[in-house]
């Protein structure tokens, strides 16, 4: 019989969560599984029948800490996506090494030094992490925080916010938004005033198709790839594996056209340098 | 002296023809008969095998030699046949990396160790397995492809069985390679993982590979100052590889409580920041949550308390490093662990203060390395060079 997975979701409209659900769609179809999308918007998670489901994957923060508990105690194996709950196995992102390297990128390449930050949601998992990651990257390239702004993953807060920080006159060259749609929003409030790259830089985190036409410049973390992983993580342990701690998948830089004039062409990237020794 | 039996002979050669292949030294089944000294029907035989194994692959055409002929087909490396789980083990957090064979690293997965240190006989087995067990099997739940083997690396004595001596971890000895290779049915190496650190450094550091392309032996030692202080080397062309931890040694003119670990061990550094920065009156250095970054960001900013902790560190480490030059004479001396962090200037203000000759001081170079897995990463490193030859 073709085994059943969970998956809890905010909203699975969610340009993010759609992704993760898609990338787990991958290896439910390699795994001879089916997913069962419950989005609770009205703030309903399901009722735990122990014969429907056979594991459950949790994205960003859907479900709260009891029902996880009871889910454990009911002998069902969860994944949580994109955050963490100790006691409970997750599939994240390497927000850190993302936002050291978006500061690096702007302070090296890019020669900025006046930053902006659009946080996330607070208390969420990662719009913690990289805002915590982004303090801590002020320190390592010696860069100076002007402001930090509430984005709340919405990009007209975000604009909403920034407009408030232009009136009072802050003066800023860098801005880093906790993820791409609240820099796309940034980037259109900015271009009625000033020139982006030109006079500011605009960074965002996470990659989409909306991203790609606006030829941002961001940290690809691959989400489709976050949610096939997440989904690999919930059948090992419905096939009797036990999976303590996170798993942590890299993210990379994309250089395009938001943060600096001249962004290298793709093509001509530096090949990976030799294996080894090549004798005689 | 023992003779090598026929199947020693053939894993011998078929490593060979492997390592030949990944260096790019001979990539056609005649140039592989040249370059190991093989017959064209045994080569043939050898790589057949690997290209069964998935090991490598056959498709393109080389260039015609001088004399004309055929155009010989391409062999190359594939560096997803299998994949390797290398795992770190600290007092503090189980560390673990699933790579390819030629090291990109797909995963990480970690799990903390919450519970209290050194383990026992019993906390091994009820609180340290499981949580091993925990890590594996995160990985394990990752790979794309077989996996080939585990490299596991920890602070202490460790022989080819396991850890026989790792005090700051465990009060027994922490041997289990054998009973993880049982249970996942592969092949499992346990080493030091301040060697493993200095390896994982050596083969993916960028101008290292540049250099070692060129043909140069790279002799690169390293200092770690993480939880502990260790020093690890690669030598001879990776053939030799050294580890210890020195964080034990007793220093001249100290207290008798004092030593390396009491003096560039991150936890006594971030105490002695903190005693600096009431005494400076720090705004930087007095709360709990001390980082090296902080340190950094603290000097840059002209504090008081962080200038006098940097050239203390720089001075304790900077006679360190003289030992280990004077000892290992290596082309590179890397820094890395939590101090790596404090960056380039720090770095500068220890190659001013090595106590050494200027001539000697130039034969080396210097750099700090700030990955934070590294031992992880050089466990699957040694397990890929254990199993397959390959470093």
């Amino acid at each position: 019989m073709m085994r059943k997975i969970g998956v809890i979701t905010n909203d699975e409209n969610g340009v993010f969560q759609k992704s993760v659900i898609n990338g787990a769609w991958t290896t439910a179809e390699v795994e001879d599984c089916e997913l069962l999308i419950h989005s609770q918007a009205n703030n309903t998670l399901p009722k735990l029948t122990p014969d429907e489901v056979d594991g459950w994957l949790v994205i960003a923060n859907a479900a709260t800490p009891e029902w996880l508990a009871a889910v454990k105690s009911a002998g069902k194996p969860v994944t949580l996506v994109s955050h963490t709950l100790p006691g409970f196995p997750s599939v994240v992102f390497d927000n850190r090494q993302g936002m050291m390297e978006l500061v690096k990128h702007l302070v090296v390449t890019c020669g900025r030094r006046e930053f902006i930050f659009v946080r996330g949601v607070t208390g969420q998992y990662d719009a913690d992490q990289r805002e915590a990651a982004y303090t801590d990257a002020l320190m390592r390239y010696s860069a100076h925080a002007a402001g930090t702004i509430n984005g709340e993953f919405n990009p007209k807060t975000a604009v909403a916010a920034l407009e408030t920080l232009i009136k009072e006159g802050n003066a800023f060259d860098a801005v880093i938004a906790s993820d791409y749609m609240m820099a796309l929003g940034v980037i259109a409030r900015l271009k009625q005033q000033q020139r982006v790259p030109q006079d500011v830089s605009v960074v965002g985190f996470g990659d989409g198709p909306e991203a790609r036409a606006a030829k941002l410049t961001t940290v690809a973390a691959d989400v489709e790839e976050l949610g096939r992983r997440a989904a690999k993580q919930v059948v090992h342990q419905m096939n009797g594996g036990k999976i303590s701690g996170v798993t942590t998948l890299s993210v990379r830089l994309i250089e395009r056209n938001t943060s600096y004039d001249d962004p290298p062409d793709p093509g001509m990237r530096k090949e990976k340098p030799p294996r080894f020794v090549k004798r005689g | 002296m023992k003779k090598a039996t026929r199947g020693q002979i053939r894993g011998h050669n078929r490593q060979m023809v492997l390592r030949s292949v990944y260096t790019d030294t001979a990539t056609s089944r005649a140039a592989l008969a040249l370059e190991i000294g093989l017959s064209k029907p045994t080569i043939s035989e050898l790589v057949d095998g690997l290209i069964n194994e998935g090991f490598l692959s056959e498709g393109g055409f080389g260039d015609s030699t001088d004399s004309g002929g055929k155009r010989p087909r391409l062999l190359r490396f594939v560096p997803n046949a299998r994949q390797v789980i290398g795992i770190w083990l600290t007092p503090t957090q189980i560390m673990g990396v699933l790579t390819t064979l030629d090291g990109e690293m797909i995963a990480t997965h970690t799990v903390e160790i919450d519970v209290k240190m050194p383990f026992d006989e019993v906390s091994l087995q009820d609180e340290f397995m499981p949580r091993l067990g925990g890590v594996i099997n995160g990985l394990i739940a990752q790979t794309d492809a077989p996996l080939l083997c585990i490299g596991i690396g920890i602070a202490g004595e460790v022989d080819a069985e396991g850890a026989i001596y790792a005090p700051r971890f465990s009060t027994v000895p922490v041997i289990f390679g054998e009973a993880v290779a049982e249970r996942l049915g592969v092949p499992v190496y346990m080493a030091n993982s301040s060697a493993l650190a200095a390896l994982a450094l050596y083969s993916s550091k960028q101008t290292f590979r540049q250099q070692r392309s060129e043909g140069i032996d790279l002799r690169l030692a390293m200092l770690i100052s993480g939880e502990g202080v260790g020093m690890g080397a690669v030598l001879e062309n990776a053939a030799q590889q050294l580890g210890s931890e020195i964080g034990q040694i007793k220093v001249a003119g100290l207290s008798e409580t004092q030593t390396l670990d009491t003096l560039l061990g991150w936890e006594s550094i971030r105490e002695r920041a903190r005693t600096l920065g009431r005494e400076h009156q720090s705004p930087y250095l007095q709360s709990e949550a001390i980082s090296a970054l902080l340190i950094r960001h603290a000097a840059e900013q002209h504090d008081p308390a962080a200038l006098a902790l940097s050239d203390e560190l720089a001075t304790q480490l900077a006679q360190v490093c003289g030992w280990v030059i004077t000892l290992l004479q290596p082309k590179h001396l890397a820094i890395t662990g939590e101090i790596s962090a404090l960056g380039e200037v720090f770095l500068k203000n220890v190659k001013k203060r090595l106590p050494l000759s200027p001539t000697i001081v130039g034969r080396v170079t210097f750099s700090i390395d700030e990955q934070p897995n590294l031992a992880a990463l050089g466990a699957a490193y040694r397990a890929i060079q254990m199993e397959l030859g390959l470093v």
